[in-house]
């Protein structure tokens, strides 16, 4: 049964099955199916009360201070109360529609955002949705109700752009839009003036937010396959090339990873997380990364 | 000097150069054909194609600039190109050329594809000076005459072109025919003493078939051997298909001394060299410059010959000549060998020395008497009827002076020949003079073993053995006969076809000496047989230098035999005469390089001779030393001739004393040899069959001298060269391609 759901992680998978809120239960089912434990409970942040530590409870939540006074081992207990807020911020430029397989850029960041909105919105914490090309053009306020879910997943299938991306502008009004902090995670192939990405995502930080930032490549992008003269229709307003790719591919790739190292760099210099999500790799990955930020989130609430 | 692209295969050239075009076709294809593909990380890709732009370009052109050389290098191989020339000669070693220009009569035949006439020497000859033209000035080059002699023109490398063209430009066809054998002896020696590294050889000559006959000992073929295995040969053929000649092959007396007062015939040989039927042939005859009446030969089928007779009657003896020339035959290719000339020496008579051993008394009392008149008989009414001047001396008082002028000397029962008369005799005979030596009792075989017959080394025929048989009235069973059965000599032929041999087979003979041939001695041969136990000879013959002896084995006169009492004894005697007349004839008629001696008498020793040419040029020339106090005008022979003095042109030679000398003015004739006449090439099968297989390049004409130098050029040079360069080229596109997309 656990095998059958983790199939649900790949997305070619996914790509035939109909309807983005049945895609982000699959990918969730799928992802636990391989965890040991379930990530749906006691992990509130806020403190409720104690309770007597029986064999076989996390050691991770003993209360030491406890410990220290009593010599007794007692759990923390936490309220069940939404306090993480998680802003989706999907990328639905021109460029995102790129995929050289049935799943695009786009599709994949959907399934990752629709998975993450389900998976939180089952551990009752909050989510909010915002497409962007040039600038957010569609915003879901923070909301923890399951039924949100299928706003979410609405919003994300209908949502696709002819417009160039502007991820500086789009990180600024997200900044100034959310003022309580939360995780923000965006998805988005980066395909936008680097300097302009770091500044928003600097405004993020500035505003306490942590970040993830999940870009979304295609592995062709990743690879450059290609050995043909090949005429390259640019996305996003950018002209057409004619070029022998063979010839190409080295400085291509060079180029590519050396955005991607720039990218890694700032990010860590403003202690956001960088993930790269390649289309052709399974949707574990976005949650993986998602659940380890909380993780750290709710491990360091003061930070 | 010249430079000059040539190639053997132009239309491939045109057809290379039109494929050359396929890279840049492909090229431009490739730029038309190509895939679309949406692409969202432009950014990158631009930014990656800005960089490379320039360097992918540069990349693009070298491949396509490689592509392209490979394309047109193979062409241009296939093509075969040559470059002559500077170009031409680098990286080649110098080059040693023997140039063997055949300048043999034949080669004066007129060349069909000339409008102006030309001969095929000309062609040989342009061919030639375009060989020489082309060479390198690192190249040496000879000159070898494969007709003149001597044939080494130029026998070591020269290097001096311009002398080298002078020496071709002055070259005609002479009247020599191709000495081939010779010829290569020369070309061997210049190529085994060449220094240079490289030797060609060019053979140009029209490639009779006589021109390439081989001797027994198979000179020709050993000989190109030894040339091939130093030099490559190139026999370059100027022959013509279907040659056209009609020649006057023959033109002789019937008799070797022609007489005056009498009729004497002579024979006229014509031949047709060609494949088809000559018509009306008409051949012109002159006596001493004078025309006479024509001898008309009517049609000649191709390949045949045809002899006519033709008399004539000197009516004055001395020095005549008589030539004999086609009229116009259409088609004649050669003229030189269409006229033939002949020079005589017209005696009063023919003088015959009878040398008496017994004299006798009262008519045929002596040994003489019944050969004297077997030899010079009188018609009824005392006429002479032959030309025979007979002239009787003693055994004792024979002398080398009595054989001075005379062309018979016949013995008959001398008893010894002391030894100047046997010395003197000797050189007679050897000299051209003929003799009959009759025994009888008188002889002394000892002496005759010792001074005559010597072992074989003499002048005498067979030894002298015991005396056989008896004159014994009662013994006939001890006579014996001649074997007319076994009678195959030449000299009897015309008796043999008579009934019973001319009543030869019923002559008796009572005695007679027991001759003893030499064994295995091809110059002695049996004439006639005696019919007894041993059939041992009776006539021997034996062949002296240019002269005849034969030794009869019984007597002259009655004595031995009743045969001089018989009519036989006159035909016999007649026939052997005739079989023995001298050949005075070819002192005076030589072939063209042959060389002759005209003896001068002692008076005109101190003399000086002038020998005017055919070609008028006029040489002086003084007796020479020719042993035995004798002197002699020798011409034609290249160590003791005078320069020039030489029979190399063929015609009338004439001969006269200065002021002072007492001889008279006279005319020598020079024919060519007519084996030359025959104008039929070789083709390259042929050829090389006739050379033993030794490979040389045959090539046809001035044409197939140029393709096949140019081929000759083509395969060991640029072709090859191109061949390579391409070769690294692709080597090259497939590594340039290879480190240029290693990045894929």
């Amino acid at each position: 049964m656990a095998e059958e759901f983790r199939k649900y992680l790949d997305p070619r998978t996914l790509a035939k099955i109909s309807g983005l809120d049945v895609k982000a239960r699959l990918i969730v089912e799928g992802f636990m199916a391989g965890l040991h434990r379930s990530p749906y409970q006691g992990f509130s942040v806020e403190f409720a009360q104690h309770r007597e530590y029986v064999w076989g409870d996390d050691l991770r939540h003993l209360d030491w201070k406890v410990h220290g006074r009593t010599d007794k081992f007692y759990l923390k207990q936490y309220e069940e109360e939404t306090n993480l807020i998680l802003y989706l911020v999907i990328d639905t430029s021109e460029s995102m529609t790129y995929g050289h397989g049935p799943v695009t850029k786009l599709d994949y960041a959907c399934y990752i955002a629709a998975s993450l909105a389900y998976l939180t919105l089952h551990q009752r914490d909050a989510v909010s949705l915002s497409l962007f090309d040039r600038e957010p053009y569609q915003v879901l306020k923070p909301n923890t109700n399951p039924a949100h879910l299928r706003s979410i997943c609405q919003l994300l299938e209908t949502a696709r752009s002819k417009e160039k991306t502007q991820m500086g502008t789009t990180l600024h009004e997200v900044a100034d839009r959310f003022p309580r902090r939360g995780i923000v995670l965006l998805v988005s192939d980066c395909f936008d003036r680097l300097d302009e990405i770091l500044s928003g995502l600097k405004h993020l930080r500035y505003k306490r937010h942590e970040i993830i930032l999940m870009n979304v490549l295609d592995p062709w992008e990743l690879e450059f396959p290609f050995k043909d003269a090949t005429l390259f229709e640019g996305l996003e307003e950018y002209p057409e090339l004619l070029a022998e790719p063979r010839s190409l591919r080295h400085r291509y790739l060079e180029e590519v990873a050396a955005f991607q190292d720039r990218l890694k760099k700032g990010c860590r210099g403003l202690n956001a997380d960088y993930v790269l999500m390649n289309t052709g790799q399974p949707l574990d990955v976005a949650l993986s990364a998602y659940l380890a930020t909380r993780a750290v989130r709710t491990a360091m609430p003061g930070r | 000097m010249t430079l000059a692209l040539t190639v053997l295969h132009p239309w491939l050239m045109a057809a290379g150069a039109a494929m050359a075009a396929i890279p840049i076709i492909i090229h431009l294809l490739n730029r038309l054909r190509f895939k679309r593909v949406v692409w969202a990380a432009m950014e990158f890709l631009l930014a990656a194609h800005r960089k490379n732009a320039r360097r992918v370009r540069i990349e693009q052109i070298l491949l396509l600039v490689i592509r392209t050389l490979i394309i047109l290098l193979l062409a241009a191989a296939l093509a075969r190109p040559v470059l002559t020339g500077v170009l031409g000669q680098f990286g080649r070693s110098a080059t040693h050329a023997i140039l063997v220009m055949d300048d043999s009569f034949s080669m004066s035949a007129q060349h069909r594809g000339n409008v102006e006439g030309g001969s095929i020497m000309l062609e040989a000859r342009q061919a030639a000076v375009r060989l020489v033209e082309g060479f390198d000035p690192r190249d040496g080059v000879s000159l070898v005459l494969a007709g003149s002699r001597p044939h080494g023109r130029i026998t070591t490398a020269s290097y001096d072109h311009p002398y080298v063209l002078e020496q071709l430009e002055g070259l005609t066809a002479g009247d020599s025919t191709t000495d081939m054998i010779g010829t290569l002896e020369v070309v061997k020696k210049i190529v085994d003493e060449s220094e240079l590294e490289r030797k060609v050889v060019y053979v140009l000559t029209d490639n009779t078939a006589v021109a390439w006959t081989d001797d027994a000992a198979g000179s020709l073929s050993s000989l190109m051997a030894a040339i091939a295995e130093k030099a490559a040969v190139t026999v370059v053929d100027f022959g013509q298909d279907e040659p056209s000649n009609v020649v006057v092959r023959d033109l002789r007396p019937d008799r070797s001394v022609v007489t005056s007062g009498i009729d004497t015939v002579f024979r006229v040989e014509i031949e047709n060299h060609s494949d088809r039927a000559a018509a009306d042939v008409v051949v012109n005859m002159a006596v001493d410059g004078q025309r006479v009446a024509p001898v008309v030969v009517g049609a000649l089928p191709p390949r045949k010959a045809e002899s006519r007779t033709w008399s004539w009657n000197f009516t004055e003896p001395g020095n005549h000549t008589i030539a004999a020339s086609l009229r116009d035959q259409p088609g004649d290719d050669v003229a030189v060998d269409s006229v033939r000339v002949i020079a005589l020496d017209v005696r009063p008579a023919v003088d015959v020395l009878l040398v008496d051993g017994e004299p006798g008394e009262g008519a045929f009392g002596g040994d003489v008497e019944y050969l004297r008149e077997a030899v010079d008989p009188r018609g009824r009414d005392g006429r002479r009827v032959t030309s025979y001047n007979v002239r009787t001396v003693r055994d004792t008082e024979f002398s080398a002076a009595d054989a001075d002028g005379v062309d018979f000397i016949l013995l008959a029962n001398v008893a010894s020949l002391n030894a100047a008369q046997a010395k003197a005799l000797e050189r007679f005979i050897e000299g051209g003079g003929s003799a009959i030596v009759f025994l009888g009792d008188q002889v002394r075989p000892r002496d005759y073993n010792e001074s005559l017959y010597m072992n074989g080394k003499g002048l005498l025929p067979a030894a002298l053995g015991p005396v056989l048989g008896t004159t014994d009235l009662d013994r006939p069973d001890q006579y014996t006969t001649f074997d007319v059965g076994a009678m195959d000599h030449a000299s009897l032929s015309r008796l043999k076809a008579q009934q019973g041999a001319a009543g030869l087979g019923g002559v008796q003979v009572y005695k007679y000496f027991q001759l003893a041939p030499p064994a295995g001695d091809d110059s002695v041969q049996t004439v006639l047989r005696f019919a007894n136990a041993e059939n041992s000879p009776a006539v021997v013959e034996r062949r002296l230098g240019r002269g005849r002896v034969l030794l009869v084995a019984t007597t002259a006169d009655a004595e031995w035999t009743d045969l001089p009492k018989l009519p036989a004894y006159l035909q016999l005697v007649q026939e052997m005469m005739k079989y023995l007349m001298p050949d005075v004839l070819w002192r005076l008629n030589r072939l063209v390089d042959a060389e002759t001696q005209l003896p001068v008498s002692a008076a005109d020793f101190g003399t000086t001779f002038l020998l005017e040419k055919p070609g008028r040029e006029t040489i002086a020339l003084a007796p020479t030393d020719i042993g035995g106090q004798r002197r002699a005008l020798v011409i034609g022979d290249r160590e003791r001739s005078p320069a020039g003095a030489m029979l190399d042109q063929s015609g009338l030679y004439a001969v006269r004393p200065s002021r002072g000398g007492t001889g008279k003015e006279f005319r020598l004739a020079v024919n060519v040899d007519t084996a030359e006449s025959d104008l039929t090439h070789l083709d390259q099968a042929s050829l090389s069959r006739r050379l033993g297989g030794t490979e040389v390049v045959y090539a046809r004409g001035a044409e197939g001298l140029r393709q096949s130098l140019l081929e000759q050029e083509a395969a060991g040079g640029w072709a090859r060269n191109l061949l390579w360069a391409m070769l690294g080229l692709l080597l090259l596109e497939t590594l340039l391609a290879w480190w240029f997309n290693r990045d894929a």
